[in-house]
């Protein structure tokens, strides 16, 4: 379980670096609203998946992972904030910390269904769900970076 | 017995949206890029937000495909609607369309079946589509 979920961690590291490659290397040609855009999307999908696995992996105490996870999730804001102007900074880091604290509130209700008083069925079904979330979200990060990037060529 | 009307009324907001989707398809020649990236906004996430609450009301053993069933409407509504304009507004629409999505079976199951809570959700829902009409018809 470690295993797969720490290299479907990588994957969605790699994902969001070669798409931050792709993005920076046509940065010249960017507009200032798509900038704003790109900014939003990509920081709020990545940095969701990402706060999901990592608490999915070493989930013990909801305040520390959480905390780590936002962390994660303003820089990545940050990061493609800055992409082409300092302009949309401000946005994709609200969208960065949104991620990061949402994810990690999925992976407490996954890890843990009776914070949201579901049934007590799910308690055996845990590994099961984590599987299931885990690869829908790298799923999801495969369709918002093509979307991104097939953007540049529309 | 409940959750039979709760159907009746899943369907009657996707009907709802359905009639929103055909008249702004008829006018979104007049409508600029600013009211569109806001309109495809609040209806990717207000359809995702009812649809989560009343599925997992109404399903409460399946929480997994639930939530990947709510998020996959969230963001072809929200895509949907931001198609009618342009391709950045239709990203907009997908993203706002996806977070919602994957939040609103929490808050349903969160929310014990309290009919209330549903009500007061599907009054945001039906105010949010009248603000969204008459917007697009002073524009």
């Amino acid at each position: 379980m470690i295993g797969l979920l720490f290299s479907l961690f990588l994957v969605n590291v790699c994902t969001g670096a070669i798409g931050f490659m792709i993005l920076f290397r046509r940065r010249k040609n960017i507009q200032d609203r798509f900038a704003t855009i790109l900014a939003q999307t990509m920081s709020g999908t990545i940095s969701f998946n990402l706060a999901l696995i990592v608490f999915l992996m070493m989930g013990t105490s909801l305040v520390t992972i959480s905390i780590i996870t936002t962390m994660i999730g303003c820089v990545i804001g940050i990061c493609f904030g800055m992409l082409v102007k300092f302009h949309s900074v401000l946005s994709g880091l609200t969208h960065g910390i949104t991620g990061g604290l949402m994810g990690s509130m999925l992976g407490a209700v996954i890890l843990d269904p009776s914070l949201c008083s579901l049934p007590a069925a799910y308690i055996d079904k845990i590994a099961h769900n984590t599987i299931l979330f885990s690869s829908f979200g790298t799923l999801i990060t495969f369709i918002t970076t093509a979307m991104v990037i097939y953007a540049l060529r529309v | 017995m409940i959750s039979q009307l709760i159907g009746y009324l899943l369907y009657g907001n996707m009907l709802l949206m359905f009639v929103t989707y055909l008249f702004l398809y008829r006018i979104r020649k007049l409508i600029g890029f600013q009211l569109g990236m806001n309109m495809s906004m609040i209806a990717g996430g207000f359809l995702a937000i009812v649809t989560g609450v009343i599925l997992i009301y109404q399903y409460p053993f399946h929480f997994a495909i639930v939530t990947i069933v709510t998020t996959v409407i969230g963001f072809t509504v929200g895509a949907l609607f931001g198609a009618l304009f342009d391709y950045q507004t239709m990203l907009t629409g997908y993203a706002t369309g996806l977070m919602m999505g994957i939040m609103s079976p929490m808050v349903g199951a969160a929310a014990k079946n309290s009919m209330l809570f549903l009500y007061f959700i599907e009054i945001i829902f039906i105010l949010s589509i009248i603000m969204m009409l008459s917007s697009s018809r002073t524009s």
